[in-house]
């Protein structure tokens, strides 16, 4: 409650997630090199790669988190990257066939102009689409949940009745469309490019977010919409920024995710992504209320979640992939118990598994540990054993903590 | 004398930092009528959370006839049969009367389905003892607040509620509610029922208690009979220091005419009243305070609303901001014109829990505080700090969280982000709603003082002596009409509310 003199501990305090998350990185990182000598033998790959996916993370979930802190959600992000891709990607197999309607393979070499304009135009449909979150949110009147899980599921078919059609006019229908164009490749083959842009993104987001009016005008609409439209803010402007902001850096995303494999896939690309964004966002300290949140602790979330996920990738080896929606599940689940449970006194000394509750959810928990260690060359007695050893754990631990309470009532009375 | 229900013994509740029960001992005797008084933060709602299970850690010892109690949920209250109305309201919205009434304690057919009708049965005797002809079945948020606070207390009942703690009920109800109110009240009472009831309004404490206790921060100042004392007692200690008196001498010089409003109506779609607002005329000048008086209802915000561009309605006729016509349909078109609102619900709709006092009060003019397209955080600190210090605003720093600060220093950080924007009209709607009494006597000071530097300002109250003390002309609304208008020397309590009662 009080605010400390010690400016040390001011900025402590103010920066404690983005703090715990550098820490928790730096200490995945160690143990994860201890294991596994790849991040030692292969650092700079390693660290290359872990900074080239953080970045391409980044880029969207920066946007993602601003459409939090106004107090919306979006979840159009991963239909969005393969909307992008694809916009991207056509854009220059339309532009380089007019270009050199008679070579055998125009995206081959396509010239510098016609790449400029598919980013450009890229990013003005992930302008187009936030306009239209807008108008669903502000004019019809759909909840900001609804009208981004309508281009959520839209987004994707319409990217892929899209691609069909043009590669069919091309001259043979498919599900892809490739670009083999080296400078276009070139903007994915490098660990640098997405940090730039990254860097770029999130940079004049931090900007926007923190010194400028419209910034503290999200942060105040996120808090109290009806406050701020009352205090003479035009609330239904600064969404359509926040939701334009939102897709557009979805949407840059998706440029790079393409150029990295040289072809748009509506099929695949971006799947999911939308719940990683937010799962950042979260992890980085966001509430989902609206009004509470930091860039720099987004960039940090979007870090540590890429950290974990590259490091259980070097422990497990093939087949990691796998895993990453579980890292992200039980991330978020830790992150959001730490932030509030942190700003309580009791915090971590309750009691976590009280009553009936507390003796389903302990076999619950066993269970999905006992899968979590399956593996194709494991067997179902091993998880099971797993599964019996953390029943046994949990147990003993519910029922020291059900006698520790029972004891502090008593002595209460 | 009595027998006591309830015994308070040295209780001290802690909250980091703040200390809001200090050694609180007193008794409230089985069948009386105990009134509990106190500016905000005195410490009622602490207390009454003790009482009714909310709240259950505090040291000291809590005893109910006679049985040591240490409540470890509000089930537990009600097991001892203490109930609780709360100032806001707890009923979901979106069930019947009836479900409300029984909620959490359904009855239940052999077959163990809800049994409706049996609820709906018992729920229209509750109600019918409680004189409210409200259907059973009705939705509990289309009912009048008043009556959604007869469910709650119907509620209580069905719990066979022996000790009802009442807290601040008649804040939202309008003078037939309030009416209706002391009559179940005396009906319970003659039930042999135990009422703790908390209140700011004198003439409500005077009215009903037996017995008047005091808190001032934290502690208990006195118990008293309402035979020993006097409203004047009871407010002196309340507050423990003298109320700054306004200095009524001096009659405020009026200027030209700042705002004409001319035949404003404000249309109610789908309501068998269709108005919400009908053929408004009126004035206001430099200068000038100008009180909005009328019930809940009738009209008082929707009419600040439509002068402020923030009416859910377009407006028709004319309203001229200086002799020009204007037709806002945003507040931010409103604020540029150079008028401003303090709405009415502070938590609501005024201040930003999320930011600090210093970012509240720069709220509506960060624009003017730009350099280069960002925020220039020295100007910004200026005119926070100019602020700060010309309303007596206490806080520890500007960059304490807002939410740290008592209901009236929100309040004058609020009517401080608009007096940077120097508007030319102020308009307040019920400015003093849960503000205490030393910090009410501070905001009469400054109206006053805004107005003699040529402001006109607008305010609307649900308490009537409040209107009268500040205001030179009162305007009566009733049921969306403009039914009278007196100058100060004309207003009196008895001719506002008979024209707040027109037809």
């Amino acid at each position: 409650m009080n605010a400390p003199a010690n400016p040390l501990a001011k900025f402590l305090r103010k920066y404690l997630t983005e703090i715990v998350l550098i820490f928790g990185c730096i200490l995945v990182f160690g143990f994860t090199a201890l294991i596994n000598d790849a991040y030692v033998s292969r650092f700079q790959y390693n660290v290359q790669h872990i900074i080239r996916y953080t970045s391409m993370l980044g880029i969207f979930a920066v946007g993602a988190s601003i459409v939090i802190i106004s107090g919306g959600i979006d979840l159009s992000s991963g239909s969005m990257i393969a909307f992008g891709g694809m916009t991207c990607c056509m854009t220059i197999s339309i532009l380089s066939r007019l270009v050199a309607p008679d070579s055998a393979d125009p995206t081959a070499d396509v010239p510098l102009w016609i790449i400029a304009s598919a980013i450009m135009i890229t990013m003005l449909v992930g302008l187009l689409v936030g306009t239209l979150h807008t108008w669903l949110i502000t004019i019809v009147g759909l909840p900001p949940f609804v009208a981004t899980l309508a281009s959520l599921v839209g987004l994707r078919s319409l990217a892929l009745i899209m691609t069909k059609a043009v590669t069919a006019w091309q001259g043979q229908q498919a599900f892809k469309i490739n670009i083999q164009d080296e400078m276009f490749g070139f903007l994915g083959s490098q660990w640098w490019i997405p940090l730039v842009v990254f860097a770029v993104v999130a940079g004049t987001a931090w900007i926007l977010m923190n010194k400028t009016v419209t910034g503290r005008h999200l942060y105040a609409m996120g808090g109290n919409e009806q406050a701020a439209k009352l205090s003479g803010i035009r609330t239904e402007r600064l969404k359509w920024l926040a939701y334009c902001l939102g897709t557009s850096t979805a949407a840059i995303a998706g440029i790079l995710f393409s150029s990295e494999v040289g072809s748009s896939d509506p099929q695949t690309q971006g799947i999911g992504y939308e719940l990683f964004a937010i799962a950042a966002a979260v992890v980085g300290g966001c509430s989902l209320q609206g009004g509470v949140g930091r860039i720099t602790g987004v960039v940090m979330g979007a870090m540590f979640l890429r950290v974990v996920i590259d490091a259980v990738a070097k422990i497990i080896g093939s087949g990691s992939s796998d895993y990453e929606g579980l890292i992200v599940g039980l991330l978020v689940v830790l992150a959001v118990a730490f932030n509030q449970l942190s700003g309580q006194r009791q915090g971590w000394k309750k009691q976590f598994f009280p009553g009936l509750l507390g003796w389903m959810t302990i076999p619950i928990i066993s269970l999905a540990v006992g899968a979590s260690v399956l593996t194709p060359e494991g067997s179902l007695g091993f998880g099971l054993t797993v599964a019996a050893i953390t029943l046994a754990v949990l147990s003993f631990l519910k029922v020291g903590a059900d006698m520790a309470t029972t004891q502090g009532g008593k002595s209460h009375g | 004398m009595a027998e006591p229900i309830i015994e308070i013994r040295q209780v001290t509740k802690r909250f980091p930092g703040v200390i809001a029960l200090q050694d609180v001992t007193f008794d409230v005797e089985t069948g009386e009528l105990h009134s509990i008084c106190g500016e905000n933060g005195a410490g009622k709602s602490t207390l009454m959370k003790i009482l009714s299970g909310v709240e259950t850690q505090y040291e000291g010892e809590l005893f109910v006839k006679g049985n040591l109690k240490q409540f470890t949920s509000t089930r537990d209250a009600e097991s001892s049969e203490i109930s609780i109305i709360h100032q806001e309201l707890n009923l979901v919205e979106e069930l019947s009367a009836a479900a409300n009434i029984f909620l959490g304690r359904e009855k239940r057919t052999a077959l163990g389905f809800l049994d409706n009708p049996a609820m709906e049965t018992a729920a229209a005797e509750l109600l019918r003892q409680l004189d409210c002809d409200v259907h059973p079945g009705t939705l509990a948020g289309s009912l009048r607040v008043g009556d959604q606070q007869l469910l709650e207390i119907a509620r209580a009942l069905s719990l066979k509620t022996e000790i009802l703690i009442m807290d601040e009920p008649t804040s939202a109800l309008t003078e037939a509610e309030v009416a209706r109110l002391y009559r179940v009240i005396e009906r319970l009472r003659a039930n042999g029922v135990t009422i703790l009831y908390i209140s700011h309004k004198m003439d409500e404490v005077f009215r009903l208690s037996d017995r008047i206790t005091v808190l001032r921060d934290g502690r208990v100042v006195q118990t008293l009979k309402k035979a020993d004392t006097s409203p004047q007692q009871i407010t002196h200690l309340m507050v423990g220091r003298e109320i700054e008196r306004l200095d009524q001498s001096v009659p405020t010089a009026t200027g030209e005419v700042v705002l004409k409003v001319e035949d404003l109506s404000l249309p109610w779609p789908g309501h068998a009243r269709k108005w919400r607002l009908h053929n408004i005329n009126f004035e206001l000048r430099r200068g000038e305070i100008l009180g909005i008086a009328g019930l809940m209802g009738a009209g008082r915000t929707e009419l600040l609303e439509c002068l402020f561009g923030a009416s859910s309605e377009v407006p028709q006729g004319k309203i001229l901001l200086e002799g020009i016509q204007v037709l806002f349909s945003h507040p931010s078109q409103a604020k540029a014109a150079g008028i401003a609102m303090v709405t009415e619900d502070r938590k609501r709709l005024g201040i930003f829990s999320e930011l600090d006092v210093g970012q509240n009060i720069s709220m509506c003019t960060l624009e003017q505080m730009r350099k280069g397209g960002l925020i220039n955080s020295r100007r910004e600190r200026e005119s926070v700090s100019e602020i700060v210090n010309n309303l007596r605003v206490k806080t520890a720093s500007a960059q304490s969280a807002i939410t740290s600060l008592s209901g009236g220093n929100q309040q004058k950080t609020i009517i401080g982000r608009w007096l940077l924007t120097k508007p030319k009209v102020l308009l307040l709607d019920d400015p003093t709603r849960g503000v205490d009494v030393g910090a009410k006597a501070e905001l009469y000071v400054l109206m006053k003082q805004l107005a003699r530097q040529g402001m006109a300002v607008m305010v609307t109250s649900s308490e009537l002596p409040e209107l009268l003390t500040v205001s030179d002309r009162i305007l009566v609304l009733s049921e969306g009409h403009l039914t009278g208008s007196f100058s100060r020397a004309e207003a009196t309590e008895q001719k506002i509310m008979e024209a707040a009662t027109l037809g």
